[in-house]
């Protein structure tokens, strides 16, 4: 359903700035029963990974990455109604991105991925200091903790973010996902016990279904 | 003019190509000479030599400082604000030198205020889509719960119903087939069980009818009715309890009315509704007036009173559920504190509006409209 003509037709939008239109787009496919995981994989991550190219090869500068971000995130709340709708199993997660990582939008959409899932997923945001997530997973007893890394420059507070935790809850398990951990991903989950690491949603989805 | 100080190729590309504003002034403060950024900030009208370099400049008053005071200044950054060609307003830090009998002007923005402004927005704005995603969660779960209290509430009425049905019907009997083998306190026993009984039986359909509405379940079979007669039927049906209470019921209904769609049960259920309170909360002797006219697109319904009123603090809540008044039945009756949200619910359906104007001790007027 997401044809290579819409996908180009979003990207150029979403490079432009074009909000109306991308809305546009996307409120077509929602009516049209997208399923919800190929609007997440095939259009956002698509597109913000192929924007993420771009900027790191000077294509496009980072105001219009930051743009074509705050429009995603946006988009998101089109999907709540759907995603939020599912039923329940009683599990539950917490998903966060470490201290000093400012980009949020895949974390959470990874959130969004397990409450269509039926899991009970709180999203902690951008930035969010090793203290305030163990406060929440004190707070919430969750089955699994995600940590998301979309730059390799937030590795230190990372690793750092793991000891933290593991030093309180070793038996708590970790995913690791984002494009922070390209080439990296297999030698953390290594070096660090109880930690997974999920290169694409589609991965991390069939896992979730037999966890 | 430029070429008087810059006597390198690397001047001169900085010159042409830095993203720093880059004038020269003549001692009157005129710009004579401006760098291609300078050029493309402020526009091409720039170099038309008047007006003088002070007048491109922006502040919330018209005193800004002479020129001379600017040139004093010298390398210590001065901010200025300045008008750009896209109507917007920007700030530089502005240094000026002065030579020979030019002065040149140096403007830059600062980029790490720019940097702390970005961070912020960006941080803003990530915490509104994160508490949008929260209020979307939230909102689901509110809307489960409700659809499970409807669920139960439906369920739960329906079930009690068969056994309040028997507990009527029994009782009903007794009082009417026993009556001459019960003593009078027995008979009063009796009586209340049955006054009771068929509260109850209000209660729970009134359930059944919210249970039903609020699952977004209400269906309406409108069939074309000749309104006038309708609703005079349905006055007529409620002159027994009027003149129990020595209630007097008057009918006026506007002649060669349009025949409207209706579902004709639960019109009914509104009149009946209206008609029992405007009784139940009158004094004997006294009148409840129904009419019915047309008004505008619509036919309107009115049910007058002229009982104890509402007070006005009280009328905000009145169509809302389980809401009951200040104001009690003449005669003790009770009130389940559904019917007017049931009403509005059903007149809504209808595309019709409800409201009430009442004053205390004058009586109260419901009215409500259908469209033709």
């Amino acid at each position: 359903m997401i044809t290579e003509e819409i996908y180009n037709r979003y990207l150029a939008n979403l490079l432009s700035g074009n909000k109306k239109e991308c809305s546009k787009i996307v409120t077509d496919l929602l009516d049209r029963k997208v399923l919800i995981h190929n609007l997440y994989m095939h259009l956002f991550q698509k597109s913000m990974y192929e924007i993420g190219k771009l900027w790191e090869n000077n294509r496009i500068s980072v105001a219009t990455e930051h743009m074509a971000t705050s429009i995603t995130e946006g988009l998101l709340n089109l999907v709540y109604p759907v995603i939020f709708s599912a039923e329940h199993l009683d599990k539950r997660i917490i998903i966060s991105c470490v201290a000093s990582e400012y980009h949020q939008l895949g974390g959470k959409m990874v959130a969004d991925i397990f409450e269509l899932n039926g899991w009970d997923a709180y999203f902690l945001g951008a930035n969010t200091p090793s203290k305030e997530l163990l406060k929440m997973i004190d707070e919430k007893k969750p089955d699994l903790l995600g940590l998301s890394m979309s730059l390799c420059s937030a590795l230190l507070s990372l690793e750092e973010t793991i000891k933290t935790v593991q030093s309180s809850i070793s038996k708590l398990p970790i995913i690791l996902g984002g494009q922070g951990f390209a080439g990296i991903g297999k030698e953390l989950t290594d070096k660090y016990s109880n930690t997974i690491y999920f290169d694409s949603l589609d991965k991390l989805e069939k896992w979730l279904r037999d966890f | 003019m430029y070429k008087t100080i810059l006597q390198h190729p690397i001047y001169d590309f900085l010159y042409k190509e830095a993203a720093l504003l880059f004038l020269v002034l003549d001692p009157e403060g005129n710009v004579i000479e401006a760098n291609n950024y300078a050029k493309d900030i402020v526009g091409s009208d720039l170099l038309s030599a008047k007006p003088p370099f002070k007048k491109i400049l922006l502040g919330f008053s018209t005193d800004l400082p002479p020129l001379a005071e600017l040139i004093r200044g010298g390398s210590v950054p001065r901010m200025l604000s300045l008008a750009t060609s896209r109507g917007k307003t920007q700030t530089y830090y502005f240094q000026f030198y002065e030579k020979e009998d030019r002065i040149y002007a140096f403007g830059q923005i600062n980029h790490l205020e720019m940097e702390t402004l970005t961070e912020n927005l960006v941080e803003a704005n990530n915490e509104i889509n994160n508490l949008s995603r929260e209020l979307h969660k939230t909102n689901a779960h509110l809307t489960k719960l409700n659809d499970q209290k409807n669920h139960f509430l439906g369920m739960a009425a329906h079930d009690l119903r068969n056994p309040l049905c028997v507990i009527l019907q029994l009782s009903d009997f007794l009082y009417t087939q026993a009556e001459s083998l019960l003593d009078a306190k027995q008979l009063k026993m009796l009586a209340s069980i049955r006054n009771a009984s068929k509260f109850m039986s209000q209660l729970i359909n009134n359930f059944l009818d919210v249970s039903i509405i609020e699952s977004g379940k209400l269906e309406l079979e409108l069939v074309s009715t000749d309104f006038v007669p309708f609703v005079e039927r349905t006055v007529l049906v409620n002159q027994l309890l009027a003149e129990k209470k020595k209630i007097k019921l008057t009918f006026q209904g506007e002649k060669n009315l349009p025949q409207i769609m209706i579902d004709n049960y639960k019109i009914e259920q509104i009149l009946n509704n209206l008609i029992s309170n405007a009784i139940k909360y009158s004094f004997p002797e006294s009148t409840v007036q129904i009419s019915v006219q047309k008004s505008g697109d619509y036919i309107l319904v009115t049910v007058q009173d002229e009982g104890q009123g509402i007070p006005a603090a009280e009328l905000p809540k009145l169509f809302q559920a389980f809401q009951t008044t200040s104001v009690k039945g003449t005669a003790g009756e009770k009130s389940t504190g559904l019917g007017l949200l049931i009403s509005k619910k059903i007149v809504s359906g209808h595309r019709g509006k409800i409201w009430v104007e009442s004053k205390p001790g004058k009586g109260s007027t419901f009215s409500f409209t259908l469209p033709c």
